[in-house]
Order: C-alpha cells, then sequence, then structure tokens
C-alpha cells in the first residue's frame, strides 16, 4: 500500500514536471516568429511601405480632374543609428496619372520622385546635436493648426486624401541644438527658401481674386522665384523648458511668407518677408492637456511697402484642449483666432479684393475614437469659421487588417457661404478617397 | 466590575493590535509585491516581445525596448518611462515617454518620427490599451497602492492570496482584484480581476520568472480578456538591472533621437 502511495506520488510529480516543461516549451514555441526575425543587434534599419490611393471629387470641378488624387506609392526608408551618428534616408517613388512630366519638380516632390529625407546627424560633445540635410521638422502646439511651425507644409496632400503624414514637407535645412542645465536650444537655417507645397491650382482649385471665381489649371499661381541660396535662407530657433510637467517655448523666425501673399510691382504673386515671434505652453489640465500659443507675425514687406498689396501683420492666437472622454474615445477643440494690424490700410491695399474681416476666428473639433484592439480607428477634424462661415471636415476610418496591412477611407469636405472665403474656396475639392497600405 | 471592565480592554486592545499587525503585513506583502513588480534595481531595461492572440487564433506582434528609471531611490515612488518601438513597421521609432507621478496625472508623449513630431497624451485614462493590447498603461507602469484597499484573503502553501478594492469605484470597470503572491519571492504570480457581477474577466499570469541580478523578474506573463477572448503574451528579454541610465534619456532630446546604445544592446 505505502509502496503504491509512494509510486503513485512519483508518477504524478514526473507528469507535473512534464506537463510543465511542456507547457514552458509551449510558451516559447509562442515567440519562435519572433526568434526567427530576431536579428543581431544591428544599426540598420530598412523599411518601408506599398500604398496605392484613390479619391474621387464630390463636387463638380471647375476645370480639373474629377478625381483629386490617384497614385500608386512606394517608400524605400533606410537608417543608420548608432549613438552619436544617425543617417537616414527615405525617399518615395510614385505613380499618378494626373502628373505628365514624370521630374517635373523633384525638390518639391513632384512627379515620381519625394525625397523626404536624407541627413545626417551626429552628436557634438554631449550638449550639442547636429542634423543637417534634407529633414522633416515639426515644433509648436497646435493640431492640423501652425503659429510658430514655419517648416514647410504640404496642403495638397492634406487636402487630397494622402496620409497624414505627408501634411509635413521636408526641407534641406540644418539643425543645431543645444542641451543645457537651463533649456533647450533649437537653431534651424534653412540656406534657400523652402515655401510650403500650396494650393497652386493644380488639381486643387482655389479662389482667384483677380478673375473673381474658383480657378484650377487655367490661372495655376506661379510666384516669383525666391531661391537664391544665402541671400534668401531662413532662420528658425526655438528655446524649450519643462518646469515640473509644465513645456514652455519661445519661437523666433526669420525668413518669408510661405504662401504667396503678395503682389510685386509686375502684379505677380510673391512670397513676402517676413519675421514671427511668440510663445506656447502646454501642460497637463483636468485630466486632459490644455495648449496655448501665441505668434505675431511681423510682415516685413508690408511694413516697408505700405502702398503695395502685401499681406499684412498679423497676431495668431490659439487655445486648446484635448481629453479622452471615456476609454478609447478623446476629444478635442481648439479656438483659433488671427486680427490683421492695420485693418484700414489692409482694406485700401487690397481695394476690389479685401475679401476678409479684420477677426478671422476658427473651431476645430476632433474626435477620435479607437475599437477592435484599436485596429479601427475613426477620427473626424472639423474647422469652421464662424466670421467666414465656412468649415472643412476632415474625416477618416483606417482599419490594420494585419499588422502590415491598412485600409483608410476617408472625405474631405469643404463648404462655405462664399466662394473666396478661406476653406470656401475649395469647395470644388470636396473629396472621399480610398487607400491601402502594406508596409513591409 | 472594574475587574471585568480592565479585562475587556485588554481584550480590546489585543483585538487592535493584532489587527494593526495583521493589517500591517498586507500592506508590506503588497509594497514588497509592488516594488519586485515594478521597481527592482535603481533603474532597469528590457526588450519585450508582445503577442496578441484574438479569440480566431489570429496574432498580432509588437516588440519594443522598455527603459526605466526610480527618481527617488529610496522610496518606490515616482518613476520615468521611455518606450522604444521596433514593431510592427509602421510604430518603428516611435517612442512613449511617461513620468509617472504619485498625486495627479502623469505626464505622457509620443513621438511619431515621421511627422517629427512630439505629441502630449492625456495622462487621464491609465485604463486604455498599452498599443492595441490587453495589457493596459495602467499594468505597464504600475497602479498606486493607495487607489486600493488590501486585505489578506489566505495564505497557501506557496502564495499570499490579497483582495484589493478601488477606493473610487468611478473610472475602473473591476470591482475587486484578487493577486496571489510567491510568498519568497513576492512576485506576483495570477491576479483575476472581477467585474461588478462578481465574475472574473480579465486574468494575468506571471508564466516564468527567473531571477535576473539577484532580483526576481518576470519571463513570460499574459494578459487574458474574457470577454473578448483575446490574449496578449509578453516576453522579457535580456532583462537588466542597474545600468545607470541618466535621467536626460527621459526627455524631448531623446525622442527626437534615440538613445541607440541603450536600446539595441
Amino acid at each position: 500500500m505505502h509502496l503504491f502511495k509512494c509510486s503513485l506520488l512519483l508518477l504524478l510529480s514526473t507528469l507535473c514536471t512534464l506537463s510543465s516543461w511542456a507547457q514552458n516549451d509551449d510558451l516559447e514555441n509562442l515567440f519562435a516568429d519572433f526568434e526567427e526575425e530576431e536579428e543581431e543587434v544591428s544599426p540598420y534599419v530598412i523599411k518601408g511601405f506599398l500604398d496605392a490611393r484613390f479619391g474621387p471629387r464630390i463636387a463638380q470641378s471647375k476645370e480639373n480632374s474629377w478625381y483629386t488624387l490617384g497614385e500608386a506609392r512606394a517608400q524605400f526608408d533606410y537608417k543608420y543609428a548608432t549613438n552619436n551618428l544617425e543617417l537616414a534616408l527615405v525617399t518615395d517613388l510614385k505613380y499618378s496619372p494626373l502628373q505628365t512630366d514624370p521630374f517635373e519638380d523633384v525638390e518639391n516632390g513632384v512627379g515620381i520622385l519625394d525625397i523626404r529625407e536624407f541627413s545626417f546627424s551626429k552628436s557634438i560633445g554631449t550638449s550639442f546635436e547636429l542634423k543637417a540635410g534634407r529633414q522633416i521638422l515639426t515644433w509648436g502646439t497646435g493640431d492640423m493648426l501652425f503659429i510658430n511651425d514655419l517648416f514647410p507644409k504640404d496642403w495638397q496632400s492634406f487636402f487630397s486624401g494622402r496620409q497624414v503624414n505627408y501634411l509635413k514637407a521636408p526641407s534641406n535645412s540644418v539643425k543645431l541644438s543645444n542641451f543645457n542645465k537651463w533649456f533647450t536650444l533649437d537653431l534651424v537655417w534653412t540656406p534657400r527658401f523652402t515655401s510650403d507645397r500650396f494650393i497652386n491650382g493644380s488639381n486643387i482649385e482655389y479662389f482667384n481674386p483677380f478673375i473673381g471665381g474658383i480657378v484650377g489649371e487655367s490661372a495655376m499661381i506661379q510666384p516669383s522665384e525666391r531661391d537664391e541660396y544665402f541671400s534668401e535662407s531662413e532662420f528658425a530657433i526655438r528655446v524649450h523648458k519643462v518646469i515640473k510637467g509644465v513645456e514652455l517655448d519661445l519661437y523666433g523666425y526669420d525668413g518669408f511668407w510661405k504662401t504667396p501673399e503678395g503682389f510685386n510691382d509686375q502684379g505677380q504673386f510673391f512670397f513676402p518677408q517676413l519675421s514671427v515671434i511668440g510663445a506656447s505652453l502646454r501642460t497637463p489640465l483636468f485630466t486632459g492637456v490644455f495648449n496655448v500659443e501665441y505668434g505675431h507675425y511681423f510682415s516685413r514687406d508690408h511694413e516697408n511697402n505700405r502702398l503695395k498689396p502685401i499681406r499684412n501683420s498679423e497676431d495668431r492666437l490659439l487655445v486648446g484642449f484635448e481629453k479622452e472622454v471615456v476609454k478609447n474615445f478623446t476629444a478635442s477643440t481648439q479656438l483659433y483666432i488671427e486680427r490683421i494690424n492695420d485693418f484700414d490700410r489692409y482694406l485700401e491695399n487690397f481695394e476690389g479684393f479685401a475679401f476678409r474681416d479684420e477677426v478671422r476666428t476658427m473651431l476645430t473639433l476632433r474626435l477620435e475614437y479607437f475599437a477592435l484592439e484599436q485596429r479601427l480607428r475613426f477620427s473626424f477634424f472639423n474647422y469652421y469659421s464662424p466670421n467666414e462661415k465656412d468649415f472643412f471636415s476632415k474625416n477618416t476610418i483606417t482599419f490594420k487588417y494585419r499588422d502590415n496591412l491598412q485600409f483608410e477611407l476617408g472625405s474631405n469636405y469643404f463648404t462655405g457661404k462664399n466662394d473666396f472665403s478661406f476653406w470656401g474656396q475649395f469647395q470644388t475639392t470636396s473629396n472621399i478617397y480610398a487607400g491601402l497600405t502594406w508596409y513591409y | 466590575m472594574r475587574k471585568r471592565l480592565i479585562i475587556v480592554h485588554t481584550l480590546w486592545l489585543f483585538l487592535l493590535l493584532s489587527m494593526t499587525g495583521y493589517a500591517q503585513s498586507v500592506d508590506q506583502i503588497i509594497k514588497k509585491a509592488n516594488h519586485v513588480a515594478y521597481y527592482n534595481g535603481k533603474d532597469g531595461r528590457a526588450k519585450v516581445q508582445m503577442l496578441i492572440k484574438d479569440s480566431q487564433g489570429r496574432s498580432r506582434k509588437r516588440s519594443f525596448t522598455i527603459l526605466r528609471k526610480n527618481i527617488n531611490t529610496n522610496a518606490d515612488g515616482e518613476q520615468k518611462f521611455y518606450v522604444y518601438f521596433n514593431r510592427p513597421t509602421d510604430m518603428q521609432g516611435t517612442v512613449f515617454l511617461v513620468w509617472k507621478k504619485m498625486e495627479g496625472d502623469d505626464d505622457r508623449w509620443m513621438y511619431f518620427p515621421a511627422l517629427d513630431l512630439v505629441k502630449r497624451i492625456a495622462g487621464g485614462d491609465k485604463r486604455t490599451s498599452f498599443v492595441g493590447s490587453t495589457f493596459l498603461y495602467e499594468d505597464v507602469s504600475g497602479r498606486r497602492l493607495s487607489a486600493d484597499k488590501h486585505k489578506l484573503l489566505k495564505t497557501t502553501g506557496d502564495a499570499y492570496v490579497v483582495e484589493s478594492v478601488p477606493v473610487d469605484k468611478s473610472g475602473v470597470k473591476f470591482s475587486k482584484y484578487i493577486a496571489h503572491v510567491d510568498k519568497k519571492s513576492f512576485i506576483p504570480l495570477k491576479i483575476e480581476y472581477y467585474n461588478s457581477k462578481g465574475k472574473v474577466y480579465r486574468i494575468y499570469e506571471n508564466k516564468k520568472w527567473e531571477m535576473v541580478q539577484g532580483k526576481p523578474t518576470v519571463i513570460i506573463s499574459s494578459m487574458k480578456d474574457l470577454d473578448t477572448g483575446v490574449e496578449t503574451y509578453n516576453r522579457y528579454t535580456d532583462v537588466e538591472y542597474d545600468v545607470n541610465i541618466d535621467d536626460s534619456i527621459f526627455s524631448e532630446r531623446y525622442l527626437r533621437k534615440a538613445p541607440m546604445e541603450l536600446i539595441n544592446y
């Protein structure tokens, strides 16, 4: 009997041990997939994606194609990163039937090639970082609104339904950062001015004040060039500090309006000189995030030639608040105000097409909801201007079928009481789009 | 009469003492368990492989490196976390930064490399899914001990069984959770979360643990959501403690440019 008990115990314990081994094996097997792909620690990262998307207009185009977006794109992203040296090359190859000349403007990504990044960064000592080359730069606190971030944006992509990452365009710049015990200092020098990829009438139509209506390809904006190295360069500076979780920033900019905001003596659009100083604060508040940002736009060409049709100086202010209202649902809202300085002068200089009010206000509302283990994302982003009575609604639904396969459905809807208002002028561009992205 | 009063009072005092003694020991258990789960060493780092399996057997993978630093080395309090993502591909280079606080909301940031964007994340709801897994932000960075009332339910052969009931029931889905804490190492072995109907809906399991640099360390853990059938497995590799991670790593500077020697090791 005793022997029987003992052997039973032994058997049981052996079984237990075996099953626990088996269990451990199962556990390790779970991660076998990772093991295969787990290479040795390497400073190289190679990745990218293939992306195809198509966006028909839902409004009647005046002059342009019936679709705002139709393209296939392959991104190749190479990085080499060690502690004090980083090299990056990110290029997009793309094809769109809307594009006729494959090398029309490589600098601005018009054609088959868009070089997103080609840069190197290096640590200098322990308190300096240098990043030089083609790069994408961002600072400031606004959500889809920019005051002190005067790095190039790509409004064409934003309005036509490309991935949101394409809202920022690259510039060829040198960024030097200093980290000391009081603050962080960033200096960005762009030796040759880089404008926004602004709405110029190709594909996306706009309101042309001379013609007095919404136009497209027949009246494309071709501003006079600003492409002199050194003499037409841009400087941007930021001082950043965090005090007890509160982020405080001071900004400065010296360069040009990023979109053509004046007419020269030949009656041609051009990029007038601009300087900006500003500040921002961002902090957690009431279990959300609160931010406020101000900038004074000093339109130097206007101040020096006060009788010419060049955009006036302005004050810009935004206040925002974001909060996760319930689990997986975040709401954020912003109030944005733009005030024209010396409004009477504006009315005189732009007589006949002075469509703006002295103060432009805009409200934004973003609602974001995640479902299905965050594989499904709904994002509704709305801009509404009470004084201009116009509206831009940007909505997207993204679904991750697998980790590396993503579908996107979206719409860009513009409407306004007047054709000449900020959003109203894009009403013929309203579109819906669908995209498919495969990451590798 | 007087004698009886003294006896009653003595008994009462004895009862009080024994109660506080009991309470102290449960506090010690959860304090030690919390230390082992989140505060080992003065700092630490690990590579994490995450596997999210849904009820239909489909799986998604995440991999990331976590750097952690205890701010106050004497007491288990404020901490900073830096999480650098390698997988999935579209998240490669994304960084999540947390300054965990003992009072008020945590400070949280995300860095999106394609936009060079440093986004501030509302620190409010820590009970949101961490990167789409069944682990919540709170599971990753820890829950304040003072957020729950703890009670030692029983002691089994190798574990303390502790029941924790949230002080503030709003904002949490569970009505209580019951943790099994290893008696010797104080490492949490299993945690069951109960919904308001008193049913278990979420189970954490410590599937494998080892001593690393003399500290009890989870190697494989899982979190199963019984409502959805989704289960997440985490495997921690290359766990290291006392790496001497500088405080400055947990700042905007290293969001924009990751400290590769700390991440790729």
